[in-house]
């Protein structure tokens, strides 16, 4: 016994033991086991049809308690803004997140969150018939206003989401830089969709597929659990992988951040160039400075820019084009179009109907009436595929492009839209205030 | 001031006022909007506003578990 154990201290490392003992600990508490116990046994079938209700949300608050939370929000929006930007503390960034993880998302349950605020904006910007509840608003506008002003304090640490994921990153891995551009291109696609999908009121994708909403909540289908667990297990690795490659809130944070006042800098005072904090960004969010030998010519530069640019309309046509062929898969996601296909497929003599038939048939409402307000959907859905192709295809282009554009710079600095002020990079500098 | 400050210094002055515009139209909908609206989805059964509720949605949850 001694032996294996001399042997295990020789090649193993307490890093690595804080690892495996993390990734058990977080398998115990995510509630994996007694989820995997329930569902060893098939569920009762019931002779009524009752099917058991996938998704779960958590009680609406009351106006008030709705208030306190947009306080809390500005709250610690003010508080982690202070910290990253005054106080410049690590620390103090991982006690707002313990907060964030603790109130946004055990207490709360995930609900309200400003990443899902986005489809109730949406929603109220394309029915005018849904009235907007002024929390989701607040929570939609506050975090923006507050980026403009200070970059991407509230991804640091207030959003739950990001929160979680930070704190379990224990052994960052560096992402090719070829490979985090190619996923980085995933939110606008989910953006787009999210979008999309909220705007012809079919579904909230963003809430339906939240990854950690089921861990917050203790009540998700197996699916979702899984899907939660692996994006923490892959978080002890890869920094954020949600917030990088999923998040649809995260991008337009991204462009609002570009725009900030005061964004976190790596050193408070002038940059010696002594290269500590090069590889300490775990997101790979820092740009580092371009020499003058290497700049290319301003002009030939501009040049090679306009000529790429040049191909982003077409790739709008083409993105908008490809995608509007689609608009019928797209559209099927829609419960009503849904019904009107299963209908037209239905053959009574045939087939059982299923509970969505016989609901529409004890409703009376007339076949007709039915499928002209299908048929108005997927037109909807042709214009909004339309839009969203052009959309991409200009995301695309505009990524192809920026590829070819080398800012000359002096000193190590955080990419204003990638980096999340998380503050890892701050004790790296030996620059004194 | 340099040229990139001063588009930056554009920008966020359009972006916020962008916002204050959509919120303010967002806000004054709400307030003045006479219909009752459900800020939770139709989901009756775990809403707190349930029992003052007048929408369809909530007269008939209210029906259906003699809901006073």
């Amino acid at each position: 016994m001694s032996e294996i154990l001399k042997y295990i201290s020789r090649t193993w490392n307490i890093k690595k033991l804080v690892a495996i003992l993390s990734m058990f600990i977080l398998f115990l508490t995510s509630g994996f086991p007694l989820f995997a116990q329930q569902q060893r046994f098939p569920k009762p079938e019931f002779e009524s049809g009752y099917t058991q209700p996938v998704t779960s949300m958590p009680e609406a608050r009351s106006d008030f308690f709705a208030i306190f939370d947009v306080l809390v929000l500005i709250v610690a929006l003010s508080l982690i803004s202070w910290l990253i930007l005054k106080k410049r503390s690590r620390r103090g960034v991982l006690a707002v997140s313990v907060f964030s993880i603790l109130y946004f998302g055990f207490f709360r349950e995930g609900c309200i969150c400003s990443v899902g605020s986005l489809q109730n904006v949406t929603l109220a910007l394309f029915q005018p018939e849904y009235s907007i509840p002024i929390s989701a608003l607040a929570f939609f506008v506050i975090p923006l206003v507050y980026t403009l002003f200070f970059g991407r304090t509230f991804c640091a640490g207030v959003c739950p989401l990001g929160a979680i994921q930070d704190v379990l990153l224990l052994r960052p891995v560096t992402m090719k830089r070829w490979l985090q551009k190619v996923l980085g291109l995933i939110p606008y696609i989910y953006l787009g969709l999210s979008v999309l999908y909220a705007a012809t009121a079919t579904d909230f994708i963003i809430c339906r597929y939240d990854p950690f909403v089921g861990i917050y909540r203790f009540d998700a289908t197996f699916f979702m659990f899984a899907i939660g667990a692996i994006f923490l297990l892959l978080s002890i690795y890869v920094a954020r992988p949600y917030c990088r490659f999923f998040c649809p809130y995260g991008v337009l944070l991204n462009w609002m951040s570009r725009f900030s006042k005061h964004h976190l800098t790596i050193t408070p005072n002038k940059c010696i160039q002594c290269r500590l904090c090069e590889d300490s960004c775990p997101l790979g969010a820092i740009n580092k400075p371009v020499p003058v030998k290497v700049m290319e010519d301003r002009q030939s530069a501009t040049k090679r820019f306009i000529s790429l640019s040049l191909i982003i309309p077409l790739l709008m046509v083409l993105g908008g084009w490809t995608l509007s062929n689609f608009h019928e898969n797209l559209a099927k996601v829609n419960p009503k179009v849904r019904l009107a296909n299963e209908l037209m497929s239905f053959k009574p003599d045939v087939m059982l109907p299923s509970v969505e038939i016989e609901a529409f048939k004890s409703a009376g409402t007339p076949l007709t009436e039915l499928y002209s307000q299908a048929a108005i959907i997927i037109e909807q859905f042709y214009i909004g595929a339309w839009i969203l192709g052009a959309f991409l295809g200009l995301v695309f282009g505009l990524t192809l492009s920026s590829l070819s554009v080398f800012k000359y710079r002096e000193d190590y600095t955080p990419d204003k839209g990638e980096c999340v002020s998380c503050a890892r990079c701050l004790k790296y500098c030996p620059v004194e205030k | 001031m340099d040229r990139r400050r001063f588009l930056h210094q554009i920008g966020r002055g359009t972006i916020l006022s962008a916002l204050a515009i959509f919120s303010g139209t967002m806000i004054y909908r709400n307030l003045n909007s006479e219909r009752e609206t459900c800020d939770f989805d139709f989901v009756c059964r775990n809403c707190k506003k349930v029992k003052t509720c007048a929408l369809p949605d909530g007269i008939d949850f209210k029906k259906k578990n003699s809901i006073q």
